[in-house]
């Protein structure tokens, strides 16, 4: 949270950048099954001059399970969602982005991974598209379900992976004030 | 009681004086170039791996150096600027100036990145602490990784700056140097991270641990020292930014930006360059490394120096033969000399002669006091030497005694002093401000023979080495004689040492190494070329023997003798037999001109070295692990070992053995092993490794493997070819029957062909006459032409039915022929006389269809049929054959025939049963006989 705070007490200029729009996926590529879903309702803001970062999910929010039965099992028994109605990453840019300089940027953000409550510190690489009106952004990384005190009964073992593929990609509007 | 307490003061004043501290001055280390052939960059980054190898790494090549053999890795194509190097689970890890970090894979060096991606700055250092890489960067802080996780401490983990230059490892964790300050980085069994900030100190280029205390080396230049949470500095003149730093035993090393060496001493704080060279020439260090074997590696631009920090040689002003040597009480060094006595003060860095010493040939020196010394001549009797004044002898008094003395050693409770002379053992003592020397003449005692050296054991007790008595013992009271050897009495003794498990070394200039243990003397077999001079015990296992010309390490343990000259690669002359001491640190050893210093801790690490079994090769495979199967025509097999051995590689004696081919050892200098056109079987190789070419004592390594039968005798390619030759046995039989069997078939069907055409042969033939007859007959006789018509159709329907059969019964073969006879009956009316006497077993049996028809017809065809002679015809049985005989009475002109008929039957008979049929022709008769059958074909 203290980040995201900082986050909205720092806005210079044009260097405060909001999500406008933006997906997160996840793909659970299990020997059995493969269960993908997708969310539209991302959220979050970059100071790109304070370097620091917020993107949250709201966990409800994804969709396009293999059937309605999988999608609640998902809401209720892993990700709790009733619970932990949000999922977050924050923290601080390692590498610096200069936004009035279009171009294509590979950055690293260290932060914190929140997922089902349990936090734990990432590194995380992003590709940030810097054009004259917006930016876009997108990201693909691996989420261990045991880092996030997530676990799998045995009889599903076979149909829910370890190892989630998430990726996430949207774009970023200066946030004029 | 008071004795004991006595014994044990005494022990605690002498104790003293023989941990009395070393010279804080810095004579120059023991060290050496290395002109390797196989090396081919020569600076370059340096490490040493859990394996001891050595690795040497620049912009151009990776290197392995195990001491003899140089190993190359591939680099890739772009080109790095290297900056760290270091061995983590197994492989080399490289870090480079733009943030990469390259892994060592088989025989080459490998760009290696995380899925989180690595730093975009500089990588500084990098060390591996508890399963974790830790990597400094010039910019991002400090990583770790390992293999799973990785993690970035920066800071907002509390990390002062992100430029981080240096990390060590000591044994609380891992320290990271910054630019603005010294931390303690951590990370918990549940992931978590800490950082702890230790020292502010700015500027921080090199951090290295020593036991509870931190050596820190500056970027403005020098050092500073961390300890119990202060920090001390210590200002150095050359202002350049400590670049590597090597903490030693009394000393710490360290190089700046410019690659100037130098050198901090701890007690004295000083600082003094390193004036090291390399072919004469200054050197530039690119980088050190401390190795386990307490061996200095230095990479410089000229190539790689070996230094040696435990053994250090301390030049005299003039090349006298150094025969005393003694530590005083205030630190002083004094060296006695054939001319004269040399003192080296605690500040001082230069010997200076004691005057008017130069006429004295002193053997054997003493502590009075500490302004005060005594020393021992050789034919000039004692003297007291003190600063400042003339020596002064002292003595004789009434007691005359004899004036070589040979040794000092100080008695209990600092009463006065022995001496052992060439004229037996006598003692100093002050006796109301005079000096008396008496002689220690007692029973039991070495008596006047000479006594070359004195020593006492841990316990106090005084031992003397005799000319020609023996080793005498004095304890107690009482003297003791040990002179009792298994191979006769011992004579000479030369030199004594104790060791700390109560044993009395000593040697003897004839029979060699002898030790007093458990009160029996035995002596030690050892093969030397020339006499000891001195023997010195250095710990439990290891004891130095002086030699004229050199000095020998030897291990009691394993009974090896290590010449330390070639494996330190140290110049010795000229050692003598009183000239060496021990003090808490290791060893001083007088010889011509110098005193050469010998660290006995780092003595102690010098042992076997192990022997590293890489893979195997074969043209086929490379195996790593025991018990490898190799195939029978891959025969031709290479072993690769390493032995990390980085002193004299001449010193190490390596053979090897196949278990289950050679009978013998084989000695090799090389570190490979080909063995070729190997026959099938199990093997074992042994390779030993040892310092004696006898391998008493040596380390070795196994590795069993298999070289298959070739498949023509493995049991199942037995087995395969067995069950093959078998079924292709059964084959041929078999196809030989079916062959059989196929041309008995064809040739059936040939003759039934031949058969079939015989049939329809006789079917025109037949017919042609048979329609004359009817013709005729139509025209005499109807109701007999009628008939006629009846029994052709009769003879023709069995002609058709038996068409198909191969044989039939005799009895229907007679209806045929009876219609047959019928119809030509009608031709010739009584002129053909057909009589038929069979009974019925012949007419059960079978014969050929429309045969005995066949030798009707001829014999209708061929004889005369006429009024006048008639023909005659009987068909009977004889013997199993039914016979056809007609009375011989051939027509004049024969009617053309084929003469295809009987012998067309003939071998018929012969082909379908394997009888014959008798053909007989007399005079009167022509007779044909044909088998009866007994069962149907």
């Amino acid at each position: 949270m203290f980040w995201a705070v900082l986050a909205f007490k720092a806005p210079s200029g044009k260097e405060l950048y909001e999500i406008q729009s933006a997906k997160a996926i996840f793909v659970s590529d299990a020997p059995l099954e493969i269960i993908k879903a997708e969310n539209a309702e991302v959220s979050g803001l970059i100071d790109f001059k304070e370097k620091t970062f917020v993107v949250q999910v709201k966990n409800k929010g994804f969709q396009g399970f293999n059937s309605p039965l999988q999608q609640e099992h998902f809401f209720e028994n892993y990700l709790e969602a009733h619970r932990f109605p949000k999922s977050s990453f924050k923290g601080k840019l390692i590498d610096p982005v200069d936004p009035s300089v279009p171009g294509t940027y590979e950055i690293r953000a260290k932060g914190w991974l929140d997922i089902h409550g349990v936090s734990q510190e990432r590194i995380i690489k992003i590709t940030l598209q810097v054009n004259k009106q917006q930016i876009q952004f997108k990201s693909a990384f691996v989420v261990l379900l045991a880092d996030h005190q997530i676990s799998i009964p045995r009889i599903v073992y076979q149909k829910i992976a370890e190892e989630i593929k998430v990726s996430v990609s949207g774009s970023l509007q200066a946030r004029s004030r | 009681m008071k004795k004991v307490l006595g014994v044990i003061v005494w022990l605690f004043f002498s104790s003293l004086t023989a941990l009395a501290q070393s010279p804080p001055d810095t004579p120059l280390p023991h060290y050496r170039e290395l002109n390797l052939p196989g090396m081919r960059e020569k600076a370059g980054l340096l490490h040493q791996d859990a394996s001891s190898w050595l690795y040497l790494l620049n912009n151009k090549q990776l290197q392995r150096f195990d001491g003899a053999v140089w190993k190359t890795y591939q680099l890739p194509a772009d080109t790095f600027e290297f900056t760290a190097l270091t061995s983590y689970q197994g492989q080399v890890w490289a870090g480079t100036k733009t943030g990469q970090l390259l892994q060592s894979k088989g025989d080459s060096l490998l760009p290696f990145e995380p899925e989180e991606g690595w730093p975009r700055k500089s990588i500084t250092a990098l060390a591996v602490y508890r399963g974790w890489l830790w990597m400094a960067t010039a910019g991002e802080g400090v990583y770790a990784f390992n293999g799973k996780r990785l993690f970035l401490f920066d800071l907002e983990d509390g990390l002062p700056d992100l430029v981080v230059s240096s990390l060590e490892v000591d044994k609380n964790g891992i320290l990271a140097g910054t630019d603005l300050g010294l931390v303690r980085l951590a990370i918990n069994a549940k992931n978590q991270k800490s950082v702890r900030l230790l020292s502010n100190e700015p500027l921080l280029s090199a951090v290295k641990s020593d036991g509870n205390a931190l050596w820190l080396g500056l970027q403005s230049g020098g050092l500073a020292l961390f300890q119990n949470g202060q920090l001390s500095r210590f200002a150095h003149a050359d202002e350049d930014a400590v670049m590597r730093l090597l903490v030693l035993e009394e000393e710490v090393w360290f190089s700046d930006r410019a690659g100037h060496l130098w050198r901090f001493h701890k007690k004295t704080k000083q600082y003094s360059a390193l004036p090291f060279t390399h072919n004469g020439k200054a050197i530039r260090v690119y980088d050190m490394w401390q190795s386990r074997e307490g061996l200095v590696w230095i990479s410089t631009q000229h190539g790689l120096l070996q230094a040696f920090p435990g053994v250090s040689t301390h030049l005299l002003p003039h090349p006298h033969d150094v025969q005393a040597i003694r530590i005083l009480p205030n630190q002083q060094l004094l060296a006695g000399t054939n001319a004269g006595c040399y003192v080296k003060s605690a500040d001082g860095n230069n010997w200076q002669l004691l005057p008017q010493t130069q006429q004295l040939h002193v053997l054997s020196l003493a502590a009075e006091s500490d302004n005060s010394w005594l020393a021992g001549t050789f034919g000039q009797g004692l003297y007291r030497l003190q600063w400042g004044r003339v020596p002064q002898r002292i003595g004789p008094n009434e007691h005359r005694f004899n004036p070589n003395i040979f040794s000092i050693e100080p008695q209990p409770h600092g009463a006065g002093w022995y001496l052992g002379t060439l004229g037996g053992l006598y003692e100093y003592r002050r006796k109301s401000g005079a000096d008396v020397v008496e002689p220690f003449h007692q029973q039991h005692g070495p008596g006047q023979y000479y006594i070359f050296q004195l020593t006492h054991d841990r316990q106090g007790h005084l031992w003397m080495a005799t000319d020609g008595k023996g080793v005498f013992r004095f304890a107690d009271g009482q003297f003791r004689q040990f002179n009792q050897l298994a191979q006769g009495p011992l004579r000479v003794a030369s030199s004594l040492s104790a060791d700390s498990s109560n044993r009395l070394w000593g040697s003897s200039p004839e029979q060699g190494l002898f030790v007093v243990e458990n009160q029996q003397m035995r002596l030690v077999p050892l093969a030397l070329s020339e006499p000891i001079s001195f023997v010195h015990s250095l710990n439990r296992h290891q004891l130095l023997l002086g030699l004229q010309q050199g000095l020998l390490l030897y291990n009691s343990t394993q009974n090896t003798a290590l010449p330390l000259e070639r494996l330190l690669a140290l110049p010795l002359t000229q050692i003598s037999t009183n000239a060496y001491l021990a003090d808490e640190k290791g060893i001083w050893i007088g010889m011509r001109g110098r005193l050469l210093h010998l660290n006995s801790h780092w003595l102690q690490h010098i042992a076997l070295p192990r022997i590293l079994l890489s893979e195997a090769f074969s043209i086929k495979q490379n195996s790593e692990t025991p018990g490898a199967v190799f195939a029978a025509f891959d025969n031709n097999l290479r072993f690769d070992f390493s032995i990390p051995w980085f002193f004299d590689t001449d010193l190490l004696y390596v053979r090897y053995k196949l278990h289950g081919l050679h009978e013998r050892w084989v000695e090799t200098d090389k570190r490979e092993i080909m063995l070729q056109g190997l026959n099938a079987g199990t093997y074992e190789l042994e390779i030993q490794v040892s310092f004696d070419p006898a391998f008493k004592q040596y380390q070795s390594v196994k590795r069993s493997f298999r070289i298959q039968k070739p498949f023509y005798s493995q049991w199942w390619f037995v087995l395969l070819l067995a069950i093959l030759l078998l079924l292709g046995a059964a084959w041929v039989v078999q196809s030989r029957e079916e062959k059989r069997r196929l041309r008995q078939e064809a040739e059936k069907q040939s003759i039934l062909a031949q058969y079939e055409l015989l049939k329809n042969q006789i079917s025109p033939h037949f017919l042609f006459n048979a329609f004359n007859t009817l013709s005729a007959l139509i025209d005499l006789d109807t109701q007999k032409a009628g008939a006629y018509v009846e029994q052709l159709a009769v003879l023709f329907r069995k002609i058709l039915h038996y068409q198909n059969h191969d044989t039939i019964r005799l009895a229907e073969e007679m209806e045929l022929v009876r219609a047959y006879v019928f119809l030509q009956q009608q031709r010739f009316e009584n002129r053909l006389h057909v009589s038929i006497e069979l009974d019925d077993t012949a007419l059960q049996q079978w014969v050929i269809p429309m045969s005995i028809q066949l030798l009707v017809e001829n014999a209708v065809k061929h004889n005369v049929i006429s009024q006048t002679k008639p023909l005659y015809i009987r068909i009977y049985t004889v013997h199993q054959h039914v016979v056809v005989s007609n009375k011989l009475q051939p027509k004049a002109s024969p009617e053309p025939s084929s003469g295809f008929g009987l012998s067309s039957l003939s071998s018929r008979y012969q082909q379908l049963f394997g009888s014959q049929i008798g053909i007989e022709q007399t005079n009167e008769h022509f007779m044909v006989s044909l088998p009866l059958i007994e069962t149907r074909l």
